[in-house]
């Protein structure tokens, strides 16, 4: 009997490690995630509702466009094509739309790390005039009017009623299962494959030159840093200086990651570059000098074309097919 | 088996001392323009003869404590009160608070602290569907007053406060306390021109983002508060 009910326990406690598996997982040899999930504990029907509120365009204001418009599953969660993302009426933003993935890393999201929590930053494209223009009060009234999503929030919650709070926490859900690690790079580092010479020598000088910002294996920092770009006269956005109206902080953005990067251009915080040889040209050539310019960008780069065609080589090995074409993470067909 | 009958009478007694063990502390927020009592869209005269309307008046108090002789003596938990003038009801707050508890202070956080605003999704007060939360840049909104002014030969003018920012060092939030015998009910005032005549109005019409006109504001708010 005592055997009995310990293996009983044993195997609550396998199911239950199993279930957590299958919805997020921490990445050999990756650090600690930040997202705290002892508030917010992942549930199979909490991933399935934020997921169908993903990529469902009742979150606008006349139901046209959803978070996938600008983040779709096919770019890692960006929006290719554009520069700067638009939004419903075709209205056009000040930034390109960065990548979602691997978020329970980050501790601040947005180009200027505005948003403090992951489960705050769909209230900001919800609300901008320029992306959904919608207020989060009328959301939550379509929700309660939906019968899906009554039916959604009850399998979810065990309760129907919705509410700011469940809806944003059901979004973060969907948005911690987006993990990437299944790239050429992770399969070199875990010795189930191996880079060709080329990109060997990419990732080399790739560690010399720009590891310091994008730091694997997240390859981000998340820190904020002035990578020298020309100050664009119209835009004139002077990144995170706005946040923290410190001078320190001009010219300022978030370093991206570079994971995915051969599907998630264009490039920068305006999308400015469409392809990756421009954005080394401007960290050889292009570097404007500043107060506020990185630290490891004080010294001029310097790398032969042949250099710049070797680092591409081993920034598309960041790509990870799994992630960009997995089923789970895409448009809600089916349970 | 043993041990969980154990338990359950633990269990018992405990929640009975705790439950005879309490008594309830009311707090009233009475807010007045010069002395007459707030009501939203409607027009008061300032002292200079303008008159003045509020349409929106919000704010959250938090972290209400109970001090002795300088030592915090009771805190109330998780309590995050939004009082809001368009709401019935939501001025009064009730505590719980332990029997016989002999306290010569009452203090309270006008806004929300900062560990709770980087907490991510909250519900109740907090859910930020209270029209109490910033979309555009995180962080509650502690203290919302909006409305407009007429002065005899100007045209109506708008006004539009939104008091935030938890993040050094545009920190808003403020604490305010009272010396205090103990009762059961207190009554605090909220007298809005010890605010308006100390803004002027043609000058500064809207402060809706963390900045340094924010937090001057938010000192000023709290010569609001008056102990009744």
């Amino acid at each position: 009997m005592r055997y009995f009910l310990f293996f009983l326990l044993f195997g609550l406690i396998l199911s239950f490690f199993k279930k957590e598996n299958d919805l997020f997982y921490v990445p050999k040899n990756w650090p600690k995630p930040l997202y705290n999930f002892k508030n917010n504990p992942l549930t199979k029907e909490k991933v399935f509702l934020g997921r169908n509120l993903f990529y469902d365009p009742i979150l606008s204001r006349d139901n046209s466009i959803s978070c996938s418009s600008c983040h779709s599953p096919f770019n890692a969660f960006t929006h290719v094509d554009h520069n700067l993302s638009h939004g419903i009426e075709d209205r056009i933003g000040t930034r390109n739309s960065p990548t979602l993935m691997n978020l329970a890393w980050h501790q601040s999201f947005m180009w200027d790390g505005a948003i403090n929590h992951l489960d705050m930053q769909a209230l900001a494209p919800i609300s901008h005039h320029d992306e959904m223009d919608e207020k989060i009060e009328n959301v939550i009234l379509k929700l309660n009017q939906s019968k899906k999503y009554k039916t959604l929030f009850f399998e979810a919650f065990g309760d129907s009623i919705v509410t700011g709070e469940k809806t944003l926490k059901s979004i973060s859900q969907f948005m911690l299962t987006l993990i990437s690690a299944h790239s050429k790079y992770d399969l070199v580092k875990q010795h189930h494959a191996k880079f060709t010479q080329q990109e060997k020598n990419g990732y080399k000088l790739f560690q010399k030159h720009c590891a310091s910002c994008h730091q694997e294996p997240l390859f981000t920092n998340l820190q904020f840093e002035n990578n020298g770009l020309k100050i664009d006269p119209k835009l004139t956005d002077f990144g995170r200086m706005k946040i923290t109206q410190n001078p320190k902080d001009s010219l300022k953005f978030k370093v991206p990651t570079l994971r995915n990067i051969e599907f998630s251009y264009p490039y920068m915080h305006d999308g400015r570059f469409k392809k990756l040889n421009q954005v080394l040209n401007h960290y050889t050539n292009e570097i404007q000098p500043s107060s506020t310019l990185a630290e490891s960008l004080r010294n001029p780069i310097v790398l032969t074309s042949n250099e710049k065609v070797d680092i591409i080589a081993f920034l598309l090995t960041l790509s990870d097919k799994e992630f960009l074409f997995n089923q789970t993470h895409g448009f809600p067909r089916e349970k | 088996m043993k041990l969980l009958i154990v338990f359950f009478f633990f269990l018992m007694i405990t929640s009975k001392i705790l439950s005879q063990g309490t008594e309830t502390i009311e707090i009233n927020f009475a807010p007045t323009f010069l002395s007459n009592q707030l009501k939203l869209n409607q027009y008061y005269k300032t002292n200079q003869e303008d008159s003045i309307q509020f349409t929106s008046f919000k704010f959250y108090v938090s972290n209400i404590e109970l001090v002795n002789e300088n030592k915090t003596v009771w805190r109330v938990n998780q309590g995050f009160y939004l009082i809001d003038l368009e709401t019935e009801n939501s001025q009064k707050i009730n505590c719980l608070v332990p029997k016989n508890i002999q306290f010569d202070k009452i203090s309270f956080d006008l806004g929300i602290d900062s560990l709770t605003n980087v907490s991510g999704a909250l519900g109740g007060a907090l859910d930020p569907t209270q029209g109490m939360y910033w979309t555009w840049q995180s962080g509650y909104i502690n203290l919302k007053l909006e409305g407009n002014f007429i002065q005899s030969m100007n045209a109506k003018n708008d006004f539009v406060f939104h008091l935030g920012g938890y993040q050094s060092p545009f920190n808003t939030i403020q604490k305010i306390s009272f010396q205090t015998k103990k009762q059961s009910t207190y009554q605090i005032g909220i007298e809005l021109n010890n605010l308006i005549s100390e803004v002027d109005l043609q000058e500064t019409k809207s402060i809706m983002s963390p900045r340094k006109e924010a937090i001057e504001m938010a000192v000023k708010a709290t010569k609001m508060f008056v102990l009744k």
